[in-house]
């Protein structure tokens, strides 16, 4: 499969969104609205529940599942609320010692108008800085499509898990095209280009463990569920000083 | 210097105008329609170049027709000098130590002997009109005019604001990680046309008497975009200075991440917010000035991360450009939107400084952090 039949892939409809990762994942999900600053973004959900027994805050940006939702959460392009949300949960988190799980499907952070004026850049900078240094176990998983600032905004995190068929990168493919080559009908070249595809990120060092999609059967929600128990089972015996050390390493590297 | 070229001209029997640079050296009009004209022109039963030997040999003669090969028989043996090597030695700018490596061009003099002393007027970018170099630079490129704010490279912007720069981290450089198409190339004819390695200046110096850290980006090097070798070089600065107990103070100007580097590159983001949440939490002071252009992946990370956000007067300040958010929700932006003045307006910027204030403003913002009366 090409690169940008895995970018296809990444945004096909029907693929299991940030909602459904939740249900089946997370039980006694509940979610906590706003920033206590401006409004809630609906783009990201969060809130708190358990994993096999274990509290945890689990922030997701969901896409929407079919065409209502998709506008209700606009498309999975969050605004700086939705950021700000975020980091608001991470620092509950912290608070109570409890792991941070993120779900990771976005083309991008918001641009636009209201975006800019509430501080795009600084909420996105903010949550950057604030999870990198978060005295407690992070995990983000990119379930689709993980564009650029928008979602390194919540993959600050000790590990990043990727599904085989998801894409991360500095820039959408189209974007590339069309700044380098000023034409964005080259943009499956640019998708091979950009080295965006899971097992080339794991070549580079950007994300840790590519999980198997099988078709998105209870299986893989089980095995990953399981999987993420385990992370954070085995995270939460370290030392907060040990784990902000060891996630400063893992991007120093690069 | 011109004299020397002009008299070299006359020798050569050249059309003042190539000197001038108003025509290109073969005396040829650019542009399609000008090609047609040379394709109908190249019928004649002579040779090009024999029929233009009578002139001026040494330019029609030598200079081939880029990529048609007509050189091909007779006159292959004496053609040495190419198109290029011509525009070289009329065209020259004033060098830096990197240029003048290459191999020499025979039968001619050395390229510097000709080159053009520095303009005596520069024209600015936004009113057009006539500024005397020297004046412009007394103004810290600055428009006496109509104030217009020119970009500023690095090095002489840490002139402007600080004393006793020390560069760190000079041979810092960056690699083509994912392979690249084109990339290898682009960066070095950058290094070759600015002189510096990448796209940030990095080191210590004293502002207003107090010994800080400083990075200063590079809007020639791709527009200050950040890749492995400008994060690595501003996290490496955010290091030494907490290893040192120095303040930062940093100016920021970029279009964002590099995509040549693709991941690698957002992962600059990543890791130099690493370093300012360390400098941050050993208790030191970072002053991040954001100049024109401050956009993308760098307002999105360090830049937005200091203690104090000093944005200079004008400096155009957001997450995205503004014609990406034109394109994206198809509508004019408003006169002002994302500048400097509106980040302060919005609550993004703590203050805004004129150019000609910097070094005073941030010699106070050291001064009162460092312990020492104003």
């Amino acid at each position: 499969m090409s690169a940008y039949d895995i970018v296809l892939k990444s945004r096909e409809k029907g693929r299991p969104t940030a909602v459904r990762y939740i249900s089946e994942i997370v039980e006694n999900f509940i979610e906590l609205h706003g920033d206590r600053r401006f409004a809630d973004d609906r783009a990201i959900i969060a809130g708190i529940g358990t994993i096999s027994g274990r509290p945890v805050t689990v922030i997701g940006i969901e896409k929407g599942e079919d065409t209502n939702g998709r506008i209700e959460h606009n498309f999975g392009c969050a605004h700086p609320e939705g950021y700000r949300k975020a980091v608001r949960l991470m620092k509950q988190a912290e608070k109570f010692h409890r792991p941070v799980l993120c779900f990771v499907d976005t083309s991008g952070a918001y641009c636009g108008i209201g975006a800019e004026e509430r501080g795009q850049s600084e909420a996105i900078a903010s949550s950057i800085l604030e999870m990198i240094r978060l005295k407690t176990p992070t995990l983000s998983v990119i379930i689709g499509e993980g564009g650029s600032g928008g979602a390194l905004g919540l993959c600050a995190a000790d590990e990043v898990w990727i599904d085989e068929n998801a894409t991360y990168s500095v820039i959408s493919p189209e974007g590339c095209a069309s700044i380098l080559w000023k034409d964005s009908a080259k943009v499956a070249e640019a998708s091979e280009c950009l080295k965006l595809t899971a097992d080339n990120l794991q070549k580079l060092g950007a994300v840790e463990r590519v999980l198997p999609e099988n078709g998105f059967g209870e299986e893989f929600f089980a095995k990953l569920k399981e999987d993420i128990a385990a992370f954070f089972a085995e995270k939460s015996q370290i030392p907060a000083e040990t784990l902000i050390e060891k996630r400063y390493e893992r991007f120093r590297k690069f | 210097m011109i004299q020397g070229a002009r008299k070299r001209a006359r020798e050569y029997n050249v059309d003042k105008n190539i000197v001038r640079g108003k025509k290109s050296a073969r005396g040829v009009k650019r542009g399609r329609a000008a090609e047609k004209e040379r394709k109908k022109k190249s019928n004649h039963p002579m040779p090009r170049a024999a029929r233009s030997a009578g002139r001026a040999p040494h330019v029609r003669v030598s200079l081939p027709e880029r990529g048609k090969g007509f050189l091909s028989g007779i006159f292959e043996g004496e053609i040495k000098l190419k198109f290029e090597d011509f525009k070289k030695f009329f065209f020259r700018k004033p060098k830096n130590a990197l240029e003048g490596t290459e191999d020499s061009t025979e039968g001619i003099a050395q390229p510097q002997e000709a080159a053009i002393p520095e303009k005596l007027a520069v024209k600015c970018e936004k009113c057009g009109q006539i500024v005397l170099s020297d004046e412009m630079e007394e103004n810290f490129g600055v428009c006496p005019k109509c104030g217009h704010y020119k970009k500023m490279a690095p090095r002489a912007r840490i002139a402007m604001c600080a004393e006793n720069f020390e560069e760190l981290f000079a041979d810092k450089v960056g690699k083509n990680v994912l392979g690249f198409p084109g990339y290898d190339e682009k960066i070095a004819a950058l290094r070759e046309k600015t002189g510096e390695n990448e796209g940030v200046v990095c080191g210590t110096a004293e502002i207003g008497g107090v010994k800080c850290a400083v990075f200063s980006m590079d809007y020639r090097f791709m527009m200050g975009s950040m890749g492995h070798a400008v994060g690595e070089k501003i996290t490496a600065t955010f290091e030494y200075a907490t290893e040192h107990g120095l303040p930062v103070v940093g100016f920021a100007l970029s279009g964002g991440a590099r995509m040549q580097e693709g991941i690698v590159s957002l992962m600059q983001m990543a890791k130099t917010s690493a370093a300012v949440a360390k400098h941050s939490e050993a208790g030191l002071l970072y002053i991040s000035v954001l100049t024109d252009p401050t956009t993308g992946g760098v307002s999105a990370s360090f830049a937005f991360e200091a203690d104090i956000i000093v944005a200079e007067k004008g400096a155009l300040i957001g997450f995205a450009g503004p014609r990406v958010i034109e394109q994206t929700i198809r509508q004019k932006l408003p006169e002002g939107f994302q500048r400097a003045e509106f980040q302060q307006q919005k609550g993004f910027a703590d203050l805004i400084v004129q150019r000609k204030e910097m070094k005073e403003k941030l010699a106070q913002l050291l001064r009162l952090h460092c312990g020492e009366a104003i």
